[in-house]
């Protein structure tokens, strides 16, 4: 559900290709009848994913660079959990922000022997 | 229009001016500071990844084959930056150019930086990272290197107290970070300066002055400033002292556009831009390595290593980006898998489940060529080109075989990184992306080689100075902060030496070194 909500920024007027989201939209379901016969939103997974590859390696240079945008764009919104700050990426395990956890829980934890691996005496080489 | 008069007028509020800012106000003279970015700071700053919030704060300008990425707000690059506050290496200082000519001018060293550097660590009192707060990856960054016999160094950061958020690079919301606006802004303030933010220079015209023999004190510039964005308010100031802290893409645009009031700008400007050729490397953590963790901790992973700095002129780190930074860095794929498997799509998405827990990257910070240039288009905006790029292919092939190599010895499946634009578009070939770029007015011995003489005075411009990042002359292989910092306050040093009314008051500072460059 949180993937589908990060879809969203695609028609985000922040961003420039929001200009060109009812294009990408015809452009998909024009695609998806033409190979499938159906409307890209009733496609599986894998129809979906060879339809965007296609889409991808378009020759037209304009097409394959908004497809291009489009999945980085929303790329970044998934895994970035733009929508919302506290929100992070489920998928991935990016817990977003303002999780803060007690530091005795991520630092120093794999007791490492630090020291004798340095040259200087304070970190600053000269 | 209203004209307002001052002594000093610095423009920036980052760590190249917030330094004379300070200096010079306690040096008695009236001291205004004007910021081009928002006033922002801990109460402002948000633990996000949303564009919308980031891109009002960081900037980025880009070419081709490099990007540079700068800071615009009240403190500038501290309130973004990774607070590694590590002092350049002595032969960071020695570099020569083709002819075989010091990059830097006779007089600065690592030894006669180093009371500066003294100064700025006890302002933003750094510290070294003690063992029990290194986060997991530097860690196992640390146990990468002993594994093959390699020397590494607890980093040394501007922090109190830190929570170890992992949102550094957004700016910390604790104010546990000791950007400027918790030492030498405020202190500044109190000395008197005066703070403008959306307050954007736009141009600097050199005054005639009318008596032969003007007072020190006489102004000698007019400096035009929009306040309040697009539809604010025109206001000229008219300055005897003029001290630039934009950074290194901000100078070196102001004063490409302000040629015609600067007749005699130095051929230099814009030019000489060094980036610390920074170069990636990633792989997958084999089995026997236990669990890294990307997003806890502070950014920066606690653990530099210089073992390759004189064989190969590179330091070695590991990084932890937060998502957007690491879909901004480039497309990763696995890559010992035939075919090559998509950027995107369910196959990517297994991969970016490995990033957090079983993901290392390896990031070389090195002293490459000051190669990168600064010009305006026909509308005067920035524009970036890097001269000499075959030199800058090897080192980026032969560092990453570094990286890589280090990466392979200890069993790690190798991630290839493919460089992307602002877009998502590949860059195909060399490409650097840097936040540590210095140089575009570098300081030299004489005006054949440089912008500005050794104490950031602009040649044939007195009262002229660059105390940013713009003004250091060559890469650092380390992280730029404190450099540019200590550097300011050795030329803040020199400018109230000259000018101050009273005799500013250093605590703990190098007052041997005060008006010597």
């Amino acid at each position: 559900m949180e993937e589908r909500q990060s879809i969203g920024v695609l028609s985000d007027r922040f961003y420039p290709l929001a200009r060109y989201s009812d294009f990408l939209a015809s452009d998909l379901d024009r695609r998806a009848k033409r190979q499938y016969r159906r409307p890209f939103a009733s496609l599986s997974l894998d129809q979906r994913t060879v339809l965007l590859k296609d889409a991808l390696a378009s020759r037209d240079r304009t097409t394959q660079r908004l497809y291009t945008g489009a999945v980085f764009l929303t790329e970044a919104a998934v895994y970035g959990g733009i929508r919302d700050d506290r929100a992070g990426c489920r998928l991935t395990g990016f817990p977003g922000g303002y999780q803060l956890v007690p530091r005795t829980k991520v630092d120093g934890t794999l007791t490492a022997r630090l020291s004798g691996l340095s040259r200087s005496l304070d970190g600053n080489p000269a | 229009m209203q004209t307002r008069k001052t002594d000093v007028l610095v423009v920036g509020s980052g760590f190249g001016a917030a330094a004379p800012a300070l200096r010079l106000a306690q040096a008695g003279l009236a001291v205004t500071i004007l910021e081009k970015g928002p006033m922002v700071g801990p109460g402002q700053y948000r633990q996000t990844q949303d564009p919308k919030y980031l891109l009002k704060h960081i900037k980025g300008l880009g070419s081709e084959h490099l990007g540079l990425t700068y800071a615009e707000g009240l403190g500038g690059g501290s309130g973004f930056y990774e607070m590694v506050s590590l002092r350049a290496p002595t032969i960071a200082f020695e570099q020569q150019d083709d002819c075989g000519r010091r990059l830097w001018p006779s007089a600065v060293s690592r030894e006669t930086m180093d009371p500066w550097y003294d100064l700025a660590d006890s302002m933003l009192r750094v510290e070294q990272i003690p063992e029990d707060q290194v986060p997991r990856n530097g860690q196992i960054f640390a146990m990468m290197m002993a594994r093959l016999g390699y020397s590494c160094e607890r980093a040394r950061y501007a922090v109190r107290n830190c929570l170890g958020s992992g949102y550094c690079v957004t700016g910390c919301i604790y104010g546990a970070k000791q950007s400027l606006h918790v030492n030498y802004l405020p202190q500044a303030v109190e000395a008197g300066a005066t703070v403008t933010c959306d307050a954007e220079v736009t141009g600097i015209k050199a005054l005639k002055l009318d008596r032969r023999d003007p007072s020190p004190l006489e102004p000698r510039y007019r400096v035009r400033c929009r306040i309040g964005g697009e539809k604010g308010e025109d206001v000229e100031y008219l300055a005897p002292i003029v001290v630039l802290g934009g950074g290194t893409v901000g100078t070196a645009t102001l004063l490409l556009r302000s040629s015609r009031g600067l007749p005699e700008l130095s051929r230099h400007v814009g030019r000489h831009i060094a980036f610390n050729g920074s170069v990636k490397a990633a792989g997958i953590l084999p089995d026997d390595f236990p669990d890294g963790d990307m997003y806890a901790g502070r950014s920066h992973p606690g653990m530099i290593s210089y073992e390759f700095l004189e064989s190969r002129g590179i330091t070695i780190s590991t990084v932890k980006p937060l998502p957007l930074q690491m879909m901004a860095a480039g497309r990763l794929r696995l890559a010992d898998v035939n075919p090559t498997p998509e950027w995107w799509g369910a196959g990517h998405v297994e991969l970016m489940k490995q990033v957090r827990h079983r993901m290392i990257i390896l990031l070389s910070l090195g002293l490459t060529p000051p190669a990168g240039r600064i010009t305006l288009d026909r509308r005067g905006k920035a524009k970036l080109d890097v001269e000499g790029l075959a030199g800058m292919a090897e080192y980026e092939r032969e560092t990453e075989a570094v990286l890589r190599s280090i990466l392979d010895r200890n069993g790690c499946r190798p991630i290839s990184v493919e460089s992307v634009d602002q877009t998502g578009m590949p860059h195909p070939g060399t490409y650097f992306s840097t936040a540590h770029q210095t140089g575009s007015c570098r300081m030299a011995d004489s005006p054949d080689l440089g912008a500005v003489d050794a104490g950031g005075e602009m040649f044939g411009y007195p009262g002229l100075f660059v105390s940013d990042g713009a003004a250091i002359p060559s890469s650092l292989a380390v992280n730029t902060s404190l450099t540019i910092l200590a550097n300011a306050e050795r030329i803040a040093a020199g400018i109230a030496a000259r000018y101050g009314r009273v005799p500013a008051a250093v605590p703990g500072g190098p007052s041997r070194m005060a008006g010597k460059t």
